[in-house]
């Protein structure tokens, strides 16, 4: 699903395999001034980066084919996005768990379930003049 | 809802008995309660009377207006005497002890289930007694009507319930204090009758679990629960919603495969879900409590600890469930505004929560006084009468709609100016 348009609005690619969550992220970030693409598993993710540009990803950790860490590793690897703002979001109780993901090149983690005023402030963060 | 109390009846006479001896406004008192609907039956002169004359009585006062020092004891032993005798009466208790003695005479009865009417300091002022005992006989006349219209479910009454969507989950909304905005619903249950009539969880819950029909019951209500979360998300807000549930049902490995089920079935990322169990349940036999809640966690469930505050919390046992929420109970909030006691209560749990890095709520929110005790003491979410009342499922979804992107308009916004950021 592509719900991108002008060409000053940020951009963000959501990738999860629940519908239902990438689908309220999509309309919270619209809410916000953003546009978003949707996709539903890392190997597409993949593919997404490859063709356009983003202002940022994020990226649910427990995912069935490739999971979180894994995707991450690859676009900073082997598609070379060293500064795209990638962020994880992961089940609550994986703070302890949190120096791992970062490490693994994530910038940021946010706990689900994710509500709006969660990606209020890191839509302010990424672009802050939105 | 329907479940309001019945008319206060004028002619509705309580019983009392004293237990007052060598008290100089004796006389004075008597004379004044009887000119506001009691009945003073029996004036007792010691401890050894009074608890005799309840064991030999078919028909018990409604309260016992005592002394805090006896002259054969105290009203301490009193409180626990109290509690073996069936009916026993409320109690009124008059001293010129300090503030925290009364207290604990207070606390004493609640531990033994003895009801409490009031307190008065000697010497005894009328104008500050007696609106206590008009209280607590209008309470008293509302629970005898409550009791006659309620009367227990019978097994089959609550079978039709089960049978024909009789239970409802009614959603109680959660705020979020730094940004005011709604993030969850409490599912609280009621009984809906053939008739409208609303039931309270008071005459439901126990019953259901006697009759071995609380697993449908709770089944019903994460049902109802669930297609609220749908609703509210396909159409882009983000809410969760929490679900009480026994700790008995959560030990039931079929039960929780139920629960996963249900959101795989439709899609629902179970961390939208909150199952809550009560504080007293999550301390009690430790390896079963930390295996269930461990498997709740472990599909993907979030998990709360209700009533928090009521039972004895070991430390330890803390650290080893992995909650991701507290709730206070709510009558460390009530008034806690002007209680010293409940203000570090309350401030002492939101630390504890919020180093271990859970949500902290408030439960039971009522006055705008107590909004800014629980934000001074550190809670991050509130829960209660303030925000709103436990509502029919399609009247919270109206109701959230109706805000301004989820967030609540509290009147008097330039009073929580200094505490909340405009966001």
């Amino acid at each position: 699903m592509d719900s991108s348009a002008g060409n000053d609005q940020p951009l963000a690619l959501i990738v999860d395999d629940n519908a239902v969550n990438r689908n309220v992220t999509g309309q919270m970030l619209r809410r916000l001034g953003w546009a978003s693409v949707q996709v539903e598993s890392g190997m597409l993710a993949l593919e997404q980066l490859r063709t356009r540009v983003f202002d940022m990803l994020l990226l649910d950790l427990r995912m069935q084919d490739m999971d979180g860490e894994e995707t991450c590793r690859r676009i900073r690897n082997d598609l070379g996005l060293k500064d795209l703002t990638i962020v994880a979001y992961t089940a609550h109780g994986m703070e302890d768990d949190r120096e791992r993901i970062l490490d693994a090149g994530f910038d940021r983690m946010l706990i689900k379930p994710i509500f709006l005023d969660d990606l209020r402030t890191l839509c302010a963060h990424v672009r802050p003049t939105v | 809802m329907n479940d309001v109390a019945a008319p206060f009846l004028a002619t509705d006479v309580l019983q009392a008995w004293t237990l007052l001896p060598a008290l100089a406004e004796t006389q004075t008192l008597i004379e004044a309660l009887c000119g506001r609907g009691w009945e003073v039956s029996r004036n007792c002169q010691s401890l050894g009377e009074v608890i005799e004359a309840l064991q030999s009585t078919d028909t018990p006062p409604d309260l016992l207006i005592t002394r805090i020092r006896l002259p054969d004891g105290d009203a301490f032993e009193l409180i626990r005497r109290l509690a073996s005798i069936r009916n026993a009466p409320a109690v009124f208790l008059i001293s010129r002890q300090q503030r925290s003695v009364v207290k604990a005479a207070e606390s004493l009865c609640d531990a033994h289930g003895v009801r409490v009417g009031g307190h008065a300091d000697m010497p005894v002022r009328l104008t500050a007694a007696l609106p206590q005992f008009d209280a607590f006989r209008a309470a008293g006349c509302q629970r005898r009507h409550r009791a006659q219209r309620n009367a227990p479910l019978q097994a089959q009454e609550l079978e039709y319930l089960v049978d024909h969507g009789g239970i409802r989950a009614f959603m109680q909304p959660k705020m979020r204090l730094s940004s005011r905005r709604i993030t969850g619903f409490e599912a609280l249950m009621r009984g809906v009758g053939a008739d409208g009539r609303v039931i309270s969880p008071i005459l439901l819950i126990e019953p259901l679990g006697n009759a071995g029909l609380l697993m449908r019951a709770t089944l019903q209500m994460f049902d109802q629960t669930v297609a609220f979360l749908m609703d509210c998300l396909n159409d882009g807000i983000a809410v969760g919603a929490s679900v009480n549930v026994p700790l008995s049902l959560i030990s039931d490995y079929g039960f929780c495969r139920k629960l996963v089920e249900r959101v795989e079935k439709v899609g629902l990322d179970p961390s939208w879900i909150t199952i809550e169990i009560t504080e007293d349940e999550a301390m009690s036999n430790p390896a079963l409590v930390i295996e269930n809640t461990a498997r709740i966690r472990m599909f993907g469930f979030n998990l709360s600890i209700d009533d928090f505050g009521t039972a004895y919390s070991s430390f330890s046992q803390l650290t080893k469930i992995p909650f991701s929420e507290i709730k206070i109970e709510r009558s460390f909030i009530c008034g806690m505004e002007s209680d010293k006691s409940k203000m570090a209560v309350v401030s002492a749990c939101a630390l504890l929560g919020s180093r271990l890095g859970l949500e902290v709520v408030a439960e039971g929110v009522e006055t705008r006084a107590e909004l800014n005790a629980v934000i001074e003491a550190g809670c991050s979410d509130i829960q209660g009468f303030l925000i709103s009342k436990p509502v029919p499922v399609p009247e919270a979804a109206a109701w959230l709609r109706s805000l301004d992107g989820e967030r609540v308009a509290l009147a008097d916004e330039a009073a929580l100016q200094s505490w909340i950021p405009n966001l």
